[in-house]
């Protein structure tokens, strides 16, 4: 096993490890915000513990579909992990499966899948929950379209590791405003995707205006560990595609040696560290927004994406 | 020559500082209009000298007095006085009457001097940022003059006018940008390339593209000043709501100054794109009449059907600068003289109708001949005179420009201009022939107040000159305005 | 006086504050609250006098320090303060009801103008730009977004905002077209703009003391 081999594996166990402590010192963090005392960083891992030695109560309704939908949308989340810049500056063998776009499709593919369980247990939640996640997820998507295009306007490309290059070897495109409207317009999108305020509230507990998280209700049990895992690892590689490749594009590890890999990932905790803390700032100081003023903030989203990338034509860069 | 200058800029101030140090209305009334006609005396004293000895320039050319600047500063200072004088009369009989109080005359004193100075001093400013700071003051301290009076109509009219006109304005300073762009190639330092004379001087060395919009974005934004139709939303409200001497003076003296700033910016882009410079004016000049006679049928407020004519004579005034040649600049420098005149005896005389009548109506107003012949006198000749008709000077100007228009640009422009006063002539004399001899309807005004002799002088004078000039026009005049050609050719 | 590129970091730094200025023009054109209004054009005055201040430093001009420091002083604070001290606060003013189309429709519109100041003048139209050319065609969409403001706003607040944008766009062309006009000429030009916003809230309290409102539709007597 080469040392490309190791950092492969390594990437992914990064992703599928830490991703728990991620959600948990978000949540230890918005509390102390908020002058609460609140959980204990490690809360995920027991939660996970707990869930996956638990049995799970399956409706009798439920067809395979429900079975296989988590275990579907883990294996997607794991497939990203893989493919994206998290703790390397170069392409780790398996990195030629997918572009920017491809990983964009893979986790709509996770995302599809959970929501055709929602639907085929027939709870009138989980129905309201998968039609208002593809609302979101159809407005987003054309934005998130166009910030490939302006980092493709960039880099020429539309491979996350070019645009990491071409940003950390010049001080001008990286204040270029082309780059700055699709930094700041994939942020929106993560905020989406990831269910954060002001979209959707993680910690919200009443079911009628739950989006994200009506979905996964009649879910118990392993498969519940599952869906919440994965959840975690999605928001913690959208964090690390936007730190790694739009705002910090400095302090990847080298991929040609293990000890490259590990500074990798100590530059990779303080760099979440520094979104985690974007992100408590967002979700303590801003509102959920009213449902359908959700299509405002991702069409903002959309047209910060589209001024860049005609800016960019403007300015040849 | 400098004293002459500074003069000219001081001398209408003179009493409004009067009236702020204490002294009485009626006294600082005559001081204005004793400034004003100081102002013309200096004005036509510069005209003497710029003819004889050529262009003034000072201060690394922020100043330059040429024939053309001394040709407009005596159109303004006339003007200037003769509101001046009319001013007198109106402010008393709305203070007594309450309409008026101590403060906002002080403040129509002040702002109504204020704007005579500014216009003045822009027609001496020789670089074009300052021509455009200053015409961008006198908007402001003519905009406190039309909410003067404080009703919620007459703050609509002001608001609708500060705010298109500093729209417009504001076009203009981006046109000024793109020319200052386009003299980029040349040798010159920064005050150097927004001095007018140096700019005309080096016209053949700007760059085309640069120049050709820095043209058109001047005339669309002086234009707004200007009145030219489509920018002329403003003008009819605000000619309308402000007191009648300051219609007068926006009429007769403002839009006059933005025309002026249109002229120099012609006069640099003339001389490489005379055709496109002739063609835009054209087609605003025409759009302008073909608006204003058309609005003039259907007013029934008489003054807004005067504001409607300003807009239709400036029309003119730019159709003849599109006509160009020296028959058409003729043309257009002696009809923005008579028209000046013509506008500001229409409006002074409006103002005592309204005093009268206290009604802006033109319905309402019947048999003026018989209730105060003298009013009634001068609004009928005055009408006679403002479309155009013998033997007032507007005939001779606008005969002038129709004959441009056949040496220029052929039969055809001609006929449509000659067809487009005609409108304006019937359109105008419907209404103003009502209300002098037409006899029916007729509110006679309640109390009728002995004309004051401040009042009365001038019209009468106003008047009389518009006579002179349709019958002879002065030799010094006609050199005056040769020479004005001469120094924007 | 050497011409800026796109690689130059002054350069960037230039198209990156015009940008800010465009999207805080957007901001203005996305939102309903008239203190929103005030505060984004107090944000876009300042990253104007920054834009200012890096021509500043490319050309080593004195003059246009003193116009950087002029911009901050008077568009980045004196006029949102008086706005908001005398217009907002004493005629209690909050929610802006008086549009003409609705935010995302004047959204769109403000895109589609966008488009076409970006295809109207592209960088290559204009042959030896003094400082950053790219900037052109941005201040360009900012004139027009600003004028915009003042279309689909009927409320005179908003038309007043409307058309201190314009201004702040024009005065980016300006800084980064020719760099400097005059100084004299430039304080005249601050002198104007005071006084004018000064008599505009003279009159936009003067209409609300009447009129009860001060939104444009309501401005209807003088129709004929």
């Amino acid at each position: 096993m080469s040392t490309q081999d190791g950092l492969q594996i390594l990437q992914s166990a990064v992703v599928l490890l830490v991703a728990p402590l991620y959600a948990g010192v978000l949540a230890r963090a918005e509390a102390i915000v908020q002058s609460k005392r609140g959980p204990s960083v490690l809360q995920p891992y027991r939660d996970l513990a707990k869930l996956l030695r638990k049995g799970s109560a399956i409706s009798d309704q439920a067809s395979w579909i429900f079975r296989g939908a988590p275990f579907v949308a883990f294996a997607c989340y794991l497939t990203v992990s893989a493919i994206v810049p998290v703790i390397t500056d170069e392409p780790l063998p398996l990195a030629f499966l997918a572009d920017l776009i491809g990983g964009a499709f893979v986790l709509a593919l996770a995302s599809f899948s959970i929501s055709l369980a929602a639907l085929d247990c027939a709870s009138p939640l989980g129905g309201l929950g998968s039609s208002r996640t593809t609302w979101i997820g159809s407005l987003a998507e054309p934005a998130l379209i166009l910030v490939f295009f302006t980092v493709g306007a960039l880099s020429q490309s539309d491979n996350p590791y070019l645009e990491n290059h071409a940003l950390a070897h010049s001080g001008a495109a990286y204040v270029l405003p082309t780059h700055v409207l699709g930094a700041v317009a994939f942020f929106i999108i993560v905020l989406a995707e990831n269910g954060r305020i002001p979209v959707d509230n993680p910690s919200g507990t009443i079911e009628i205006s739950m989006i994200e998280e009506s979905r996964v209700l009649e879910y118990s049990g392993r498969e519940y560990a599952l869906v919440k895992w994965g959840s975690w690892m999605k928001l913690f590689l959208l964090s690390s595609i936007f730190m790694n490749v739009f705002v910090i594009p400095w302090g990847l590890g080298n991929a040609d040696s293990l000890l490259g890999g590990l500074q990798g990932i100590a530059a990779l905790l303080g760099k979440l560290a520094v979104c985690g803390v974007g992100i408590v700032i967002i979700d303590s100081s801003f509102a959920k927004l009213r449902f359908f003023r959700i299509a405002e903030f991702l069409g903002a989203s959309f047209l910060l994406a589209l001024i860049g990338i005609a800016t960019s034509y403007v300015i040849g860069k | 020559m400098i004293a002459l200058v500074i003069a000219l800029v001081v001398l209408p101030l003179v009493g409004a500082a009067a009236h702020l140090l204490g002294v009485r209305t009626h006294a600082a009334g005559l001081l204005s209009a004793a400034g004003g006609a100081g102002a013309l005396g200096c004005a036509l004293a510069l005209a003497v000298l710029t003819t004889r000895n050529g262009p003034y320039r000072a201060l690394s050319g922020f100043i330059y007095v040429d024939p053309l600047s001394a040709f407009f500063a005596i159109t303004v200072a006339i003007v200037a006085t003769l509101a001046g004088l009319g001013s007198i009369g109106y402010v008393q009989t709305e203070q007594e009457r309450g309409e008026l109080s101590p403060v906002q005359v002080k403040l129509y004193v002040v702002f109504f001097a204020l704007f005579a100075a500014l216009m003045l001093a822009s027609l001496e400013a020789g670089n074009l940022g300052l021509l455009w700071v200053l015409v961008e003051a006198s908007t402001l301290a003519s905009a406190v003059l039309v909410a003067l009076e404080a009703r919620s109509s007459s703050f609509e009219a002001a608001w609708k006018y500060i705010i298109i006109s500093s729209f417009g304005v504001t076009i203009a300073l981006v046109g000024t940008l793109f020319l200052f762009y386009a003299s980029s190639a040349l040798a010159l330092d920064a005050t150097q390339r927004l001095s007018w004379a140096e700019l005309f001087a080096h016209a053949h060395a700007l760059q085309h593209d640069s120049l050709k919009l820095g043209f058109l974005l001047a005339v669309v934004g002086y234009g707004t000043k200007v009145g030219l139709a489509p920018m002329h939303t403003w003008l009819p409200d605000a000619h309308s709501e402000a007191p009648s001497p300051a219609s007068a003076m926006l009429s007769g003296a403002l839009l006059n100054t933005g025309m002026y700033a249109i002229i120099r910016f012609q006069a640099i882009a003339g001389v490489d794109l005379g055709r496109y410079t002739h063609r835009v004016l054209l087609v605003f000049g025409f759009t302008s009449i073909a608006i204003g006679a058309l609005f003039m049928v259907r007013s029934t407020n008489f003054k807004r059907l005067f504001a409607y004519s300003s807009i239709e004579h400036m029309g003119i005034i730019a159709v003849a600068l599109g006509f160009g040649g020296t028959l058409g600049y003729y043309g257009a420098l002696l009809h923005t003289l008579n028209h000046a005149i013509g506008k500001c005896v229409l409006f002074l005389c409006s103002g005592e109708i309204v005093l009268r009548y206290r009604t802006r109506v033109a319905t309402r107003v019947r048999g003026l001949l018989g209730s105060a012949p003298l009013l009634g006198v001068v609004l009928l000749l005055g009408s006679f005179a403002i479309v155009g008709s013998p033997p007032f000077g507007l005939f001779l100007s606008e005969f002038t420009i129709v004959r441009a228009g056949f040496a220029s640009s052929g039969p055809a422009f001609a006929f449509l201009l000659l067809a487009l006063l005609v409108l304006a002539f019937i359109a105008f004399m419907r209404t103003t022939a009502d209300m002098t001899v037409g006899g029916s309807g007729s509110d006679a005004p309640a109390e009728t107040p002995s004309m004051r002799v401040t009042s009365a002088f001038p019209l009468l004078a106003g008047l009389a000159m518009l006579l002179v000039l349709g019958v002879w026009i002065p030799g010094g005049l006609n050199d005056l305005i040769m020479h004005s050609i001469g120094a924007i050719t | 006086m050497q011409s800026l590129s796109a690689s130059s970091i002054e350069g960037v730094l230039l198209d990156l504050s015009a940008v800010m200025m465009l999207l805080c023009a957007f901001a203005c054109l996305g939102s309903k609250l008239f203190d929103r209004y005030v505060a984004y054009y107090a944000l876009q005055s300042v990253v104007l006098s920054f834009a200012a201040a890096v021509v500043a430093i490319h050309l080593g001009s004195g003059a246009l320090w003193a116009l950087a420091a002029l911009t901050l002083a008077v568009k980045g604070i004196a006029i949102p303060l008086a706005t908001r001290r005398f217009l907002l606060h004493r005629l209690d003013l909050r929610r802006d009801v008086a549009l003409s189309t609705g935010l995302s429709t004047s959204l769109i519109l403000g895109a589609f103008l966008t488009v076409f100041a970006y295809l109207a003048i592209r960088p290559g139209t204009l042959p030896h730009a003094l400082v950053a050319s790219a900037v052109v065609p941005l201040s360009t969409a900012v004139i027009l977004l600003g004028g915009l403001c003042m279309v689909v706003r009927r409320h005179t607040i908003a038309q007043l905002i409307g058309w201190l944008i314009l201004e702040n766009g024009v005065f980016l062309g300006a800084i980064t077209l020719v760099a400097t006009f005059p100084f004299i000429v430039e304080a005249g030009i601050f002198l104007d703009l005071v006084a004018a916003v000064l008599i505009m809230i003279t009159f936009v309290s003067g209409l609300a003391q009447r009129l009860a409102t001060a939104a444009a539709p309501d401005l209807r007597e003088l129709r004929e």
